[in-house]
């Protein structure tokens, strides 16, 4: 007799988010299900999540399959059937770079990748250039542009999403976005699933990730489109029988774990404060629930890392100096505090060299405080100018030329020429300039332009909230000291049993307002607003 | 069986850690005579993946008989995943019953360096086609011819559970000859999902990796291969009673059908019916016993000049279900017969008796 046995379900499993695993009451879920025939689309458990699923993203009708990877070949198979063919396709994609060639072997069409020129997501001036239109015997002309939200953990923002829809409409391309993990995007931002559906021919979601069901993924489309993608599901052999139950499972996930998911990103904002305490660097914006970390200056490999989580029994991915932590629903606040305590631990572990410069006390110090104390260290140190651009941790990388929070009068566009030091809320920052007393800062950025001239520069600073630049020309003059605004917002929204000590005592603050406006209600309020301005903003100054 | 899923493993199968699949791999790889196996949605995966990592270099073509699901029922996939042509061979021989050498070697391409040419690469055969089973010496003469001609030889082995029984031999009697064998466990097997693609270690690899293209990677698939796992051991052995029962029922509907034969000699688990010596319409048959007796055999809307139907047996139908069924056709052949006469009706009949129906 074979026996089975149950492995400890994923609660320390950081790997990825389709590390979820259906749970007891899941099972229970399971087992109301109908036991029809897929293939002969007799289910009523799978109908009922397929028109479930088309209803709330707003398309005619929907298709449940194994994987997401199906979903997006399934996709791109209808939209391309017209050889010769391209698509355009973000470089850093799942379908492009995880599918296993999919696109070229069984849709037979070429992708044309494109690296983002904000580093961030497609724009239409990325895309738009790279449009191969049907006039040359020479060409693959473009038929379909898949993009993906979230990618690599970061949102694309829907006003981008609409001008890219306006440019495939007027040239007959489809639209096809991969939204394996666009739940996370709605619950972070705020955007119903129906308005970044209206925008796609197809979509494909995952119900295997964050959603917690053990197998699915599911497409919407319009009627015609699912009808041939259920015919092309059979051909690479998708033609599944009783999967009712599956169906089941995805939508109580649906029902339970969607509504919990902003947890998983306060968690991973969590986490990704502890690594920036150690002195790794977050090469991604952390918007949902991935953090992808660089441990080059923080002095540890992680491979040390992996090792030593391995022995608390977490598992992490990744070697050399770069890895991603996904968190998921079944990552509790208790997984999240002993990965931390490990990470401490291999940081500050003897065998570990500091490349950068020594860690200050402050940094060892509860991570649940949002304000550390910034002292100055004993020896000042030489100012070098930055030589990469540092991360940022925090909001938005603002390029020069396009900064939302900086009316126009205060910023030219002759100052391309000058090396920009925007100024940042971090502690590494921090420990590199410290021969000046940074008070506390918040919302500046460092940025090298890719011109500047070395010979004559000018050093300008820009502190983006309060739209104020100064130049200069002797680096060792600029002045980054501003006013501090406390109350403005704490990325997080403040815990009940939080107290407030971290107030500057001499500031006349009302404690009680403080609370209520950094409550979890008001920062979604202020969260929405902020885009409510961003998106009328978008709009005065989008092109006619 | 829900309760055995949730008994089950949970790991993830794409990067192959969970304990349940890859049991039910090893086991049925150990059973069928293979070194390595692999777990996938459906039947028409497993045919199309092992064909896929067969048939790596085109050009090239695949042998199988006319009849079969890879070449009738997978939506052209063996030409749109492979790039490959197939021929389809007609079994004359042994009237048609099975596809033996003297039939392949009419069709078979040598790979001479004709330019014009696709040589065949591979031959598929099927164990049970249409519910009669390939005999041993049979499978063991292709797999000589094939050797001699260095192609492969895949199996399609969806009900070779039922071939096995019907014979009574070894499941690896039948299957070890094959460079690369697909089972099912969803159909007569009854798991409500999967199929197994056993081979040797190199192709079994390769066909993980278009797994993963065609889609079929999935994630917590445990459940699925701890039910597959019972199944093999609770209902494969009652496939040998769904035989006896499929025999009993070709054998009541000759008797009861006055004149409707079962035209393909019933050795495993289907019946083919031809309704058109009896007068009983088949959109009439299926409504009744769909209506009267909760039986489904399709073909609602048939239309007047289609007689033949396929009737499968599995492990849930049981002999009440079977009688009942033929309680009907019974019903329906009397009153189709000529010499039938409708006592219910007569008191309606008047002056004109005879002439009322």
């Amino acid at each position: 007799m074979y026996t089975v046995s149950v492995k400890p379900l994923p609660f320390l499993d950081f790997r990825s988010d389709t590390a979820t695993t259906p749970t007891a009451e899941m099972y229970v879920a399971m087992m109301q299900s109908s036991l029809g025939d897929d293939v002969y689309n007799e289910d009523d458990s799978v109908k009922k999540l397929e028109s479930y699923i088309a209803g709330i993203t707003g398309h005619e009708a929907a298709l449940f399959c194994a994987s997401g990877t199906m979903t997006n070949q399934l996709a791109h198979r209808v939209h391309l059937c017209n050889p010769p063919q391209s698509l355009i396709v973000d470089s850093r994609s799942h379908v492009y770079n995880y599918e296993a060639s999919g696109l070229s072997l069984l849709s037979q069409a070429m992708p044309h990748p494109i690296m983002p020129s904000n580093g961030k997501y497609l724009t239409v001036e990325d895309i738009s250039p790279r449009i191969v239109l049907d006039v040359d015997v020479h060409f693959a002309p473009t038929r379909v542009v898949a993009l993906e939200n979230t990618l690599n953990g970061t949102i694309m923002p829907i006003e981008e999403i609409a001008r890219i829809r306006e440019l495939t409409k007027a040239h007959g391309i489809k639209l096809h976005l991969d939204g394996a993990r666009l739940w996370n995007a709605s619950v972070a931002t705020g955007i119903s699933l129906k308005e970044y559906c209206s925008y796609f021919d197809t979509v494909s979601l995952c119900l295997s990730k964050g959603i917690g069901a053990p197998i699915g993924s599911i497409l919407v489309g319009d009627k015609d489109t699912i009808k041939k993608a259920r015919h092309f599901r059979l051909a690479f052999g998708g033609g599944w029988r009783q999967a009712g139950f599956l169906a089941e499972a995805a939508l109580w996930g649906i029902e339970t774990n969607w509504p919990i998911m902003w947890e998983t990103h306060r968690r991973a904002k969590v986490l990704e404060r502890a690594f920036v305490q150690v002195g790794c660097h977050i090469t991604n914006p952390v918007d949902t629930n991935m953090v992808w970390v660089d441990t080059s200056d923080a002095g540890f490999t992680v491979d040390v890392l992996k090792e030593e989580l391995a022995k608390e029994g977490i598992k992490i991915s990744g070697s050399g100096c770069a890895t991603r932590v996904v968190m998921h629903h079944q990552i509790s606040d208790e997984a999240v505090e002993k990965f931390i305590r490990v990470l401490n631990r291999v940081a500050h572990s003897s065998g570990v060299v500091a490349k950068g410069d020594p860690v200050e006390p402050a940094m060892l110090e509860d991570s649940d405080s949002i304000y550390e104390d910034i002292e100055e260290p004993a020896t000042p140190t030489v100012f070098t100018r930055p030589t990469t651009p540092v991360s940022p941790i925090v909001g938005e990388r603002l390029p020069l030329q396009a900064t939302k929070n900086c009316s126009s009068s205060s910023l030219d566009s002759g100052c391309s020429e000058a090396v920009t030091i925007k100024v940042f809320s971090s502690q590494e920052l921090t420990r590199q300039h410290s021969h000046q007393s940074l008070p506390e800062m918040k919302s500046c950025i460092f940025e090298q332009p890719t011109n500047a001239n070395k010979g004559d520069a000018i050093y300008q600073v820009i502190i983006t909230n309060q739209r104020q630049r100064r130049t200069c020309t002797d680096p060792k003059e600029i002045d980054y000291s501003f006013e501090q605004d406390v109350t403005d917002t704490p990325r997080l929204p403040l815990k009940a049993s939080q107290s407030l000590n971290f107030l500057p005592a001499d500031k006349n603050i009302n404690k009680v307002q403080y609370q209520m406006v950094h409550s979890p209600a008001s920062s979604a309020l202020k969260r929405a607003s902020d885009r409510l301005a961003r998106w009328s903003g978008s709009l005065l100054t989008r092109e006619a | 069986m829900f309760t055995i899923m949730r008994q089950a493993s949970r790991g993830d199968d794409v990067y192959e850690e969970d304990d349940s699949v890859r049991s039910l791999e090893a086991r049925v790889a150990s059973l069928t005579g293979h070194e390595a196996g692999l777990f996938c949605a459906s039947g028409t995966m497993t045919n199309q993946l092992a064909f896929r990592a067969s048939l790596l270099v085109p050009p090239a073509s695949v042998l199988c008989d006319s009849r079969s699901h890879v070449y009738r029922y997978e939506a052209g996939g063996l030409a749109s995943h492979s790039n490959a042509t197939v021929y389809p061979v007609q079994a004359l021989a042994n009237q048609g019953h099975h596809l033996t050498v003297q039939d392949l070697e009419r069709e078979f391409i040598v790979d001479d360096g004709d330019v014009h040419m696709a040589p065949t690469r591979l031959i598929s055969l099927e164990n049970t086609l249409d519910g009669t089973v390939m005999p041993l010496h049979e499978i063991q003469a292709i797999h000589r011819f094939a050797k001699k001609n260095n192609v492969r030889l895949h199996l399609d082995g969806a009900r070779i559970w039922n071939a096995a029984t019907a014979i009574g031999c070894n499941l690896r009697e039948l299957t070890t000859e094959f460079d690369s064998v697909s089972l099912c466990v969803s159909k007569g097997i009854g798991a409500p999902i999967g199929s197994v693609l056993v081979g040797n270690k190199d192709l079994i690899k390769k066909a993980r990796h278009f797994r993963k293209m065609f889609g079929g990677g999935w994630r917590q698939a445990g459940g699925l291969a701890a039910v597959a796992h019972w199944c093999i051991d609770n209902v494969w052995p009652t496939m040998k009673e769904t035989h006896v029962l499929a025999k009993y029922l070709a054998e009541g509907l000759e008797r009861e059908g006055r004149g409707a034969k079962v035209y393909i000699p019933v050795e495993t688990n289907m019946v083919f019916l031809d309704l058109s010596g009896s007068g009983i319409r088949l959109s009439e048959l299926s409504r009744r016993l769909e209506e009267e007796k909760g039986i489904k055999i399709g073909n609602r809307n048939a239309p007047e000049s289609q007689t033949q139907v396929r009737l499968v047996l599995h492990w849930q139908i049981s002999k009440q279900d079977v009688d009942a069924f033929l309680q009907v056709v019974q019903d329906m052949a009397t009153r189709a017969s000529p010499r039938f006469i409708d006592k219910s009706a007569e008191d309606r009949k008047g002056k004109f008796g005879y002439l009322a129906k």
